[in-house]
């Protein structure tokens, strides 16, 4: 192989992969050898577990569970995001170092099809950028971009940037299913407060409650399955929560029903807006005339103005594979992931228009018009990101769209849907690394507002949780970065060069807070407050030495720290440690509280819901037990802070006797605990602990 | 019959979809279908990655019989490819380490550092590609074997290795470009 004569990144890893590809497997490995292997140790494992239980099994899962503690603490972040005051007036302040870039917007609009075509044929064909007459955006700076088009223009002398293939960077987008944090964030953020609805999650076991949301009067699970020829069977239950002693299940509605069709529809998001229930889901399968995609999300529009019997009323189609989707006033926003392949580039030059996303409403299908489309000027991929926006109140409104070609990882916020994209500028710095933020408006249109570009690669994703603000920390090499936006990306401020020569761990923005674990096991976390946005500072250290869980905002002074990498010989053992840190510059530990036994209270690999109630000081999530008799028990921990000491409210049994233990989600509200599992619905009453009602799923 | 015979007509994703719920209900066979699929790549990127062929052969078998305890908590169907690797990958690196460590080689943990393969002259790598893997640290070359071998894209590689998937791409492209100009110098 000679990698001189090789032009491209794209060849060269064909070359590599035939070379690599050659080595001879193994007898062993064939698949005759491994099947038979499987079988043995199938064999083995049913006779212990006849003769000494299942626990040893039971431990393999709590161990694979364990490490996803982090995953579950997002969720309990999500929460704490809310507990935020209002700072007033804004004031931009504009850094000097940035002046000068205000035109190199990171993403042009395109003005017709030919664009399109042109740009994706530089994406997947590897042209060089030069040839493109789409300008570079080059170095960090705030940029203008509303809705411009494109002008021709070169690139900048004193910067190169790099083009990179489309077949191996397919970009920064977000895997297709949920994270459970912005779930959480939605909840809290579509007003579902009477009834605080906190987690979703998944299980070990064929039935799951995957999804779980609350209006405050009803309880909405989606709970999923197979049948008994393996069949992926997914329903949505909606359960009447009040009151807790009469829980009861109201209607059902079955999503997905794989022993009927080929096309397996796995539930991505629900939404409840007034007498509207809105379920998305995605399949792989293509769906006739939407062509564009490897993946296409439903929208399914239900009235539930007789909750007994919801009716469907409209279906929206959209290309791409689920990101996100969020209500925005009466809005709904779906963003989803559109690829496009090599295929679709018509050889004559003519442009395939299914390369172009496209969406079906009730059957009548629409493809995007060229002024509705963005081309991400670097590194883009050969995807779009499209963002559509319907509006539930009048459905005869037309629905907004917009798509980006590029990719891009997506932050569905409060406001607004902020992109961020990263990029290597081989001149720009030690690392070279750039990102790319563009802030996307949703309302009877959907439009570009404005775009920033930060110096490195955005570390931990971007927080909006300061009101108007955008938060990020971007890695430069051997230091960190901390930005503060404005919602439409303008400059506010920034602290650069941050945690030099240390290795940031984890990053947590609570209210105007901000804290940022270091260290190989999260040794110490340095908090930084944001009060005064203008002005950021990094105050007191807080030892965290095995707090490598997660912060849970109990109130704006008081903090509780998890611990879940504590354990000894006779079983692991939690902690949460509770800081008080009104003082910033010197944050003290104040009470501490252990769960002993053998129990692991955060299970992994799947994300079980916890939840936190800072107005009442209330934090749960769900732990199991190790029974003696080698099955799990699954219960749900309540927590209350007083007077600066963590007591525990109670352990409310979920299931008992499994060989495997299930997911529990919970749902708080108004003194009630409603457990949620693909089993079972249980509610309790927290204050004294009585099981008011429990109802089996079928 | 084989399973897949009786899946005709089905595309990958379908198929996939169907061995995954009878491996869920506890069918070695099913899961032996879906591991055909993937064990050629998933045996070249353990060999490069622990750098002994014997090392691969355990770390495969591990990974599948993890795979197989395991498949209850698979979600989605079509993740079952990034699922294997993901399992696969930590078990290879704890046998890197392992081999690394019977050597009684220094090993830094450091993105940038020069983590070279143990020796195995039995590995049927050619020695100028085997050199050029070696100047890339442990993490780069699992990056791009991920990309070359299992064809991942980055947001997929940053999946299985829990990275940031713009790290993804600029480490990928760097070590691609380092490989490159490695195996340029030698002028093979």
């Amino acid at each position: 192989m000679n990698g001189k004569q090789i032009k491209s990144n794209k060849e060269f890893s064909k070359q590599l992969k035939a070379e690599l590809e050659g080595m001879t497997v193994p007898k062993s490995l064939e698949k005759e050898s491994i099947v038979k292997m499987l079988n043995e140790n199938k064999n083995k494992e049913f006779s212990r577990a006849e003769t000494k239980g299942t626990k040893q099994g039971g431990h393999i899962i709590y161990l694979r569970r364990l490490t996803a503690v982090a995953a579950m603490l997002i969720v309990v972040i999500g929460a704490a995001l809310f507990m935020r005051a209002d700072k007033g007036e804004q004031i931009i302040k504009t850094d000097s170092f940035y002046e000068g870039h205000e035109e190199n917007a990171p993403i042009k609009n395109a003005t017709s099809f030919e664009q399109v075509d042109q740009a994706l044929r530089e994406i997947i064909l590897g042209k060089q950028t030069a040839e493109s007459n789409i300008p570079s955006t080059d170095a960090e700076g705030s940029t203008k971009a509303k809705n411009e088009n494109v002008t021709a223009g070169t690139k900048p002398d004193s910067v190169t940037t790099t083009r990179v293939l489309s077949d191996n960077y397919e970009g920064l987008l977000e895997t297709a299913a949920p994270k459970d944090h912005k779930k959480i964030n939605e909840n809290i953020l579509n007003g579902n407060s009477l009834l605080q609805a906190v987690a979703n999650g998944v299980s070990d076991i064929s039935r799951q409650a995957t999804i779980v949301k609350s209006d405050g009067e009803f309880i909405y699970t989606v709970t999923s399955g197979n049948d008994e020829n393996g069949k992926t069977v997914q329903k949505l239950i909606i359960f009447k929560a009040k009151p807790a002693d009469k829980l009861k299940p109201v209607a059902e509605i079955i999503v997905s029903d794989g022993s009927q069709s080929n096309t397996t529809e796995i539930v991505t998001d629900i939404h409840i807006k007034g007498k509207t229930l809105i379920v998305v889901s995605e399949s792989d399968t293509k769906k006739e005339g939407v062509t564009s995609s490897n993946a296409v999300t439903t929208v399914v529009f239900f009235s539930i103005s007789d909750i007994s019997s919801p009716v469907k009323v409209r279906e929206h189609v959209q290309d791409g594979r689920f990101i996100s989707s969020k209500i925005y006033g009466t809005r709904l926003c779906v963003v989803t992931e559109a690829s496009v392949s090599q295929d679709m580039l018509k050889e004559d030059g003519n442009i395939n228009e299914k390369m172009i996303p496209a969406f079906r409403v009730n059957d009548k299908e629409t493809r995007l018009k060229a002024e509705n489309i963005f081309i991400a000027v670097n590194d883009p991929e050969a995807s779009f990101l499209v963002i559509t926006s319907t509006d539930i109140s009048d459905f005869s409104a037309p629905v907004g769209r917009l798509a980006v070609l590029g990719g891009g990882n997506i932050l569905c916020g409060s406001d607004s849907i902020t992109v961020a994209r990263g990029f290597v500028s081989v001149e720009n710095g030690l690392d070279g690394s750039l990102t790319e933020l563009y802030s996307i408006s949703v309302g009877d249109s959907v439009n570009v507002c404005g775009s920033y570009v930060l110096e490195g690669l955005v570390f931990g994703g971007i927080d909006d949780g300061q009101k108007g603000y955008i938060r990020t920390v971007s890695s430069t090499g051997n230091a960190y970065n901390i930005y503060v936006l404005s919602k439409n990306l303008e400059y506010v401020s920034s602290l650069k060069g941050v945690f030099s020569g240390e290795k940031l761990r984890k990053t947590c923005f609570t209210g105007d807070k901000g804290f940022f674990t270091t260290g190989e096991n999260g040794e110490k976390t340095q908090i930084v407050d944001f009060s005064n946005v203008k002005e950021p500072c990094v105050c007191g250290t807080i030892a965290s030495k095995g707090c490598f869980g997660s912060f849970i905002g109990i109130t704006d002074t008081l903090v509780a720290c998890t611990d879940p990498c504590q354990g000894n010989s006779s079983g692991p053992i939690t902690k949460i440690h509770l800081f008080d840190i009104s003082n910033l510059k010197e944050p003290v530990a104040v009470s501490d509280f252990t769960l002993e036994g053998d129990v692991i209270y955060l299970p992994s690999g799947d994300i079980c819901g916890s939840f936190t109630n800072s107005e009442e000081k209330l934090f749960g999530f769900p732990f199991i037990k190790n029974d003696p008799d080698g099955t799990h028990s699954v219960s749900y921990a309540v927590f209350i802070v007083e007077d600066k000491t963590i007591k525990q409210l109670g352990a409310f049994e979920h299931t008992k006797g499994e060989t495997i233990a299930s997911c529990v989600n919970g749902v708080y509200g108004e003194g009630v605990l409603y457990t949620v599992s693909g089993e079972r619905m249980t509610a309790y009453s927290v204050k004294d602990g009585t099981k008011l009602a429990s109802v089996k799923i079928k | 019959m084989k399973l897949s015979q009786g899946l005709g007509g089905c595309n990958l994703s379908n198929k996939t979809t169907e061995l995954v719920a009878l491996a869920k209900n506890g069918s070695a066979e099913a899961f032996g279908e879906l591991y055909e699929l993937y064990y050629k790549e998933m045996y070249s990127y353990a060999c490069c990655v622990t750098g002994s062929e014997q090392s691969a052969q355990d770390a495969v078998s591990e990974a599948v019989l993890c795979a197989f305890k395991q498949i209850g908590s698979l979600k989605k169907p079509s993740a079952f490819k990034g699922w294997l690797f993901k399992i696969l990958c930590a078990g290879c690196k704890r046998y890197y380490n392992e081999n690394i460590r019977r050597e009684n080689m220094v090993y830094l943990d450091d993105e940038n550092t020069y983590a070279r393969l143990p020796s195995d002259d039995s590995l049927e790598l050619s020695a100028e590609l085997r050199g050029a893997l070696e100047k890339l640290s442990s993490e780069e070359r699992e990056i791009v074997l991920l990309s070359v071998i299992g064809g991942y894209k980055s947001h997929e590689i940053s999946d299985i290795l829990d990275l940031n998937s713009s790290t993804v791409r600029s480490k990928l492209k760097r070590s691609l470009e380092k490989l490159r100009n490695e195996l340029s110098e030698k002028d093979l």
